[in-house]
Parts: structure tokens; C-alpha cells; sequence
């Protein structure tokens, strides 16, 4: 009953018409990224987008609609969010010989349950006027009690910083990322809050002088966000970025993906426009309009991040998706445990 | 009949959603109640009832005593005040904790002018107080929440009759005297009940409490249930908030019980 009424209120959310030739999607990811997209797919193909876009609680909501769910795809960012999704039960598999050719095997789900359609580096921003170039090369001495430079970070529990507290875990045990966690939590400039780019602002305001953040910030900054935010070029402009751990596992990556729900009533345009997002017009963009890593191979990274980050040739954490998604428990665990940032 | 039928129509629909929170704190799908106790859950717990007395006791002092005023005393615009008090209820809470922050923040324009002023720049050369913390948020909610207190202690003052009162002056009660002992009694049921509102609307906001990144229950049932993907646990936290409610409307009920002589519409 309940999953019935959630149902209709997701058809009815999801502006469903009714043309023959449309696909439904369930998005993490922001409209302004994700429209103009979906519109050069429409135009391509003839099929119609109907996007509804989630802020929190899309598994939830997937579980409580059931088989009356109107989704076809799921469009999200961070590799827990996947695999919570596959974990669900939420997910079938997709055998598609192009996104195996456009998706590198190890940003495959090897069931075929989630594919990844863009990487990003969690990394370290310095402001360039109080840390010296060197002064800092790994997520470790963040939690250093002698760092000497206060931190900036969003909420513990956001899925972003879950992913990184995971991969602390993959690195140096439970222990020792509650360690680490409780050492970071020491070096906080100010309680954890806002969103990634608010946190350069609070290195900008001299707040903090280190700011974790996701990579194509950086370049959403440096262009003013598309002239909505212009106070953030000098934002991006005061901060050194720093891939950490680079002399040994690399820096923590995370990713977005796509997904193909269990009960798409949609099945073959789904599959469809999951090729047209892994091929390279969708990549190009991915690139160029939020200057995230493209996956498929040869397609060219925006010249910003070519420029200032390094084309994304930098040593990145080899550590599975898997494992991270497998962790993401563990790191919520400690994050309530260590009472983070208060 | 049919009254009886949209009676329980509509009851069941207030009490479907809850009943459907309790059954699954009761039979979780995957139970993290031991985690919750063990971490989180003291803290949230403390955090609220921390903030319901730091909003109660000022909310109630601001709604009294405005309320005294205004009903008893002649002053230029009393008119204006007696209505113009009421309108923090307008405000919703999470706006005005909005404007504070922008207003206080370290980057915002007071701090900023203290350093033009001081030649400050760093947080360690000098103290101010942090707007997101729990002495923040009492703020915010005394400063919208009041005038419910404000406006029941309004009524029952007005519904008093003078006569105890005066006869309490008669017998040598100074002003406060003849106050606490005669006119603040009498409107006890009143304040209770504007207490208690003002304490539920504390209970149950989240933006608010968000935005300044303090934990209550609110916020743990917000986590544990959209971060840390567990219904259950968020189940389990709301319908122990649930039953802080019930409580708090219990505590009322019997403290009005033997007080109903007070009041004349009674």
C-alpha cells in the first residue's frame, strides 16, 4: 500500500506524459550539470527525459515505491550510494558491449549493476599565502596534533567524507582511522558545515588554512560558477591544490555513476542513454562543463584542469570501489563514535 | 453516524504515519540500537533537553513579563506593543537563525569591521561568541518562540479579576509581592501551556539546528535514517522524541489538574 502511494506520487513527480518513447531518471546530480545533456540526448535520439531530482533518501524512496516505481536510472555521485543501491536489491544487470568498451573493467560493477561515468580526487587545498609548497603531502598529517594549520571540512557523515574516512580504513585499520579521524577532528577551524567550496571560502576568510575538497570545485570556482558566484575566483585563485599521498597509495578517488533499477518500466531507452552517457559527446561535457575525469579513454579533461590539475595525471588510490562502498559503514560508525567536529 | 465516521477517518490518518514509526523502531530491518545507545543517542538527548531548558526558562521570563506590561501598565504605544510583540511568530526560526549567522559569522560584516577597527585578522587574536553553538540556537528559538507564551499569559491576565489582586495590595502585598503570589499563580495553567507549545516547537525543528550544525534529536533521526541509510535506528530515535512529547503533555495536564478553580472561563 504505502509502496502503491509512493509510487504514484513519484509518477505523478516525475511529470510523466504519455509518449511512447521516453526514460525516467531519479538524479543526485545537479540540473544545471545534467540538462543540457539530456536535452543533446533527446535531440539525438527522439526519446524524452523525465528527471527528478533527489537531494537525500533516493534508496529509501526506491524501496518504499517497489515495483510501482516510474525510474528507470539512477544518476548519483559517490560509489557508497551505488552499492547501497545494489544492496537494496534496487539494481539488475546490463550487458552492453559499449559501456564496456567506453568503462574501464575497474570502474565496472563486475555483476554489471553500476557503471562509472566520471572520477574525482578528494584532495587537499592550501591557502598559498600561509602553507609552503611541500609543507604537506598526505591526508595522515592532517591529523598530525602538531600540523600547525587549522582544517575546513564539511559534515563527517556527508558521502563524501564517508568515502575518504572508508578509505582511511582500508589504509590503516578501524583503529587507526579512529585515530586519525579523532586527530583531524582536533584540527578543525571550525565546526564541520556548508559544502565543499564553502570550506576554500573559510580559507579565503583566513578561518582555516587547509580545505578538503573535491577536485572539479577547484575549477566551478575559478570560472565564478558560471558567473553566479564571481566572489569565489578569488576563492580558487588563494589556494595551492595538493594530491596527497602521491609517494605512496595515492590519492582517494571517488566517482558518479549510472544505475538501471530493477523495475524500469523503460528498459531499452535506459540502456540506451547509459551507452549515449559512457560515449564521448556526454564525456566531453562531463569534462568541460564540471571539469570532472572523464573515464572513457581519450577524452580530453578541460583545459583548467589540464592546467591547474594536472590533466588528472596524478597517483590515485587503487584501492577497489568495492571496498570503499564495503566500508562505508564502518566509517559512519566512527564518525558517531568519535563525535566528529564538535 | 457519519460524524463518527470522519472522526475516526481522520484519525486514522494522523495515526497511521505513527503507528507505521513505531512498528518499525520495534522490529528494525537491521538494528543498530546498541551503536546508537552506546554513541550518538546520549548526545543528541542531552543536546535537546540542554535546549529545551535554555529556551523555556527565557522564553517564559520574555512572554511573562511583556505580558505583564502591556495589560497592566500605561505607556506611550502600548496599543502598537501589545500587537507588535506577537509578530516574532511570523518569523520562522531557520530565517532569522539565517540572518544571524550572515550578520556574525567570522567572514560577515560585524567581525569584518571589528578587524578594520582593531587590526584583528586571525581567530586567535581575539574572542567572539560562535552563533552555531547551543547558546546560539536558544537564541534564535526565544526570540520567535516567545510570544506564544506572550500571548496566553496575555489572555489570562485580561481574564483575571482584578478583585484578589487589589484586595492582595489592601492586605500590604507590595507590587511584586501581590505579583508572585496572586496575578502569576492565577495564570500558571496559561504559562504552562504556552511553555510547553514553545518546548514541542524546540523538539521538532530542523533547520535551525541544521544550519548551526548542533545535534539533537531531529538532527540524528535526519542522519541515521538519509546518511547512514538506517530507517530503523531513525525510527527508534523519533519515537523516543515521540515520547518526550507525550511527557511533556502529561507534565502539563498534571500541573494544571488542581488548578482550575483560577480561571473564570473555565
Amino acid at each position: 500500500m504505502v509502496g502503491f502511494i509512493a509510487g504514484v506520487v513519484g509518477l505523478a513527480a516525475a511529470g510523466v506524459v504519455s509518449a511512447a518513447e521516453e526514460v525516467n531518471i531519479y538524479s543526485y546530480r545537479q540540473p544545471h550539470l545534467v540538462e543540457p545533456m539530456l536535452d543533446m540526448f533527446t535531440v539525438e535520439t527522439g526519446i524524452k527525459v523525465n528527471t527528478v531530482y533527489v537531494k537525500k533518501g533516493m534508496v529509501e524512496r526506491l524501496k518504499a515505491e517497489g515495483k510501482n516505481s516510474p525510474a528507470d536510472l539512477a544518476l548519483t555521485v559517490d560509489v557508497s550510494r551505488l552499492v547501497a543501491l545494489k544492496r537494496a536489491g534496487l539494481l539488475q544487470t546490463v550487458n552492453s558491449i559499449q559501456l564496456d568498451e567506453n568503462i574501464p573493467q575497474n570502474l565496472r560493477d563486475p555483476d554489471g549493476n553500476w557503471f562509472v561515468l566520471t572520477q574525482r580526487a578528494r584532495v587537499i587545498m592550501a591557502a598559498r599565502e600561509r602553507v609552503p609548497e611541500g609543507a604537506l603531502t598526505s591526508y595522515e598529517q592532517l591529523s598530525d596534533p602538531d600540523l600547525g594549520y587549522k582544517i575546513c571540512m564539511r559534515k563527517g557523515n556527508h558521502a563524501y567524507n564517508i568515502s575518504q574516512i572508508s578509505s582511511m580504513v582500508s589504509a590503516l585499520g578501524r583503529e587507526g582511522a579512529k585515530k586519525w579521524l579523532e586527530g583531524v577532528g582536533k584540527n578543525l577551524g571550525r565546526k564541520p558545515q556548508g559544502n565543499d567550496r564553502a570550506q576554500v571560502g573559510g580559507v579565503y576568510s583566513g578561518e582555516c588554512d587547509l580545505a578538503i575538497v573535491n577536485t572539479y570545485y577547484f575549477g566551478k570556482m575559478f570560472t565564478g560558477n558560471g558567473g553566479k558566484n564571481p566572489e569565489q575566483i578569488a576563492w580558487a585563485k588563494g589556494v595551492r591544490v595538493i594530491f596527497p599521498n602521491q609517494g605512496d597509495r595515492g590519492a582517494h578517488i571517488n566517482v558518479s555513476g549510472v544505475t538501471l533499477l530493477k523495475h524500469a518500466p523503460n528498459r531499452a531507452n535506459a540502456i540506451r542513454l547509459m551507452e549515449w552517457l559512457s560515449g564521448d559527446m556526454a564525456q566531453y561535457m562531463y569534462a568541460h562543463e564540471n571539469h570532472e575525469f572523464p573515464v572513457k579513454i581519450g577524452v580530453p579533461t578541460s583545459p583548467l584542469v589540464t592546467k591547474y590539475l594536472s590533466g588528472g595525471r596524478f597517483k590515485a588510490d587503487s584501492v577497489s570501489l568495492a571496498k570503499i562502498a564495503e566500508y562505508s559503514r564502518v566509517a559512519s560508525e566512527l564518525v558517531a563514535e568519535v563525535n566528529f567536529g564538535s | 453516524m457519519p460524524w463518527v465516521v470522519t472522526t475516526w477517518g481522520i484519525s486514522l490518518l494522523v495515526v497511521l504515519p505513527v503507528g507505521m514509526v513505531v512498528l518499525q523502531a520495534i522490529f528494525p530491518e537491521d538494528n543498530i540500537w546498541t551503536h546508537l545507545v552506546a554513541t550518538t543517542l546520549p548526545r543528541y538527548l542531552s543536546s535537546s533537553i540542554l535546549l529545551m531548558v535554555g529556551v523555556a526558562v527565557p522564553s517564559a521570563i520574555l512572554g511573562v513579563a511583556n505580558a505583564w506590561l502591556v495589560t497592566h501598565y500605561h505607556f506611550p504605544a502600548r496599543r502598537i506593543f501589545q500587537w507588535a510583540l506577537l509578530l516574532p511568530f511570523a518569523f520562522p526560526t531557520y530565517l532569522l537563525a539565517y540572518l544571524y549567522t550572515d550578520l556574525l559569522e567570522y567572514a560577515g560584516p560585524l567581525q569584518t569591521l571589528l578587524w578594520q577597527w582593531f587590526e584583528w585578522r586571525l581567530k586567535s587574536d581575539y574572542w567572539f561568541p560562535e552563533i552555531r553553538s547551543h547558546g546560539g540556537v536558544m537564541t534564535m528559538f526565544t526570540l520567535t518562540l516567545y510570544p506564544y507564551v506572550y500571548l496566553l499569559a496575555c489572555a489570562s491576565f485580561l481574564e483575571q479579576s482584578d478583585q484578589p489582586r487589589n484586595l492582595s495590595r489592601l492586605l500590604g502585598c507590595g507590587v511584586w509581592r501581590s505579583f508572585f503570589r496572586v496575578s502569576l499563580p492565577a495564570a500558571r495553567p496559561a504559562i504552562a501551556v504556552g511553555v510547553s507549545l514553545v518546548l514541542m516547537e524546540t523538539l521538532n525543528d530542523f533547520g535551525t539546528v541544521d544550519y548551526f550544525s548542533v545535534e539533537t534529536m531531529t538532527t540524528g533521526i535526519f542522519d541515521t535514517w538519509l546518511n547512514r541509510n538506517n530507517v530503523g535506528g531513525a525510527a527508534q530515535i523519533a519515537t523516543l522524541l515521540m515520547g518526550m512529547v507525550l511527557l511533556l503533555v502529561a507534565i502539563e495536564q498534571i500541573s494544571r489538574r488542581h488548578q482550575r478553580q483560577y480561571q473564570q472561563c473555565k
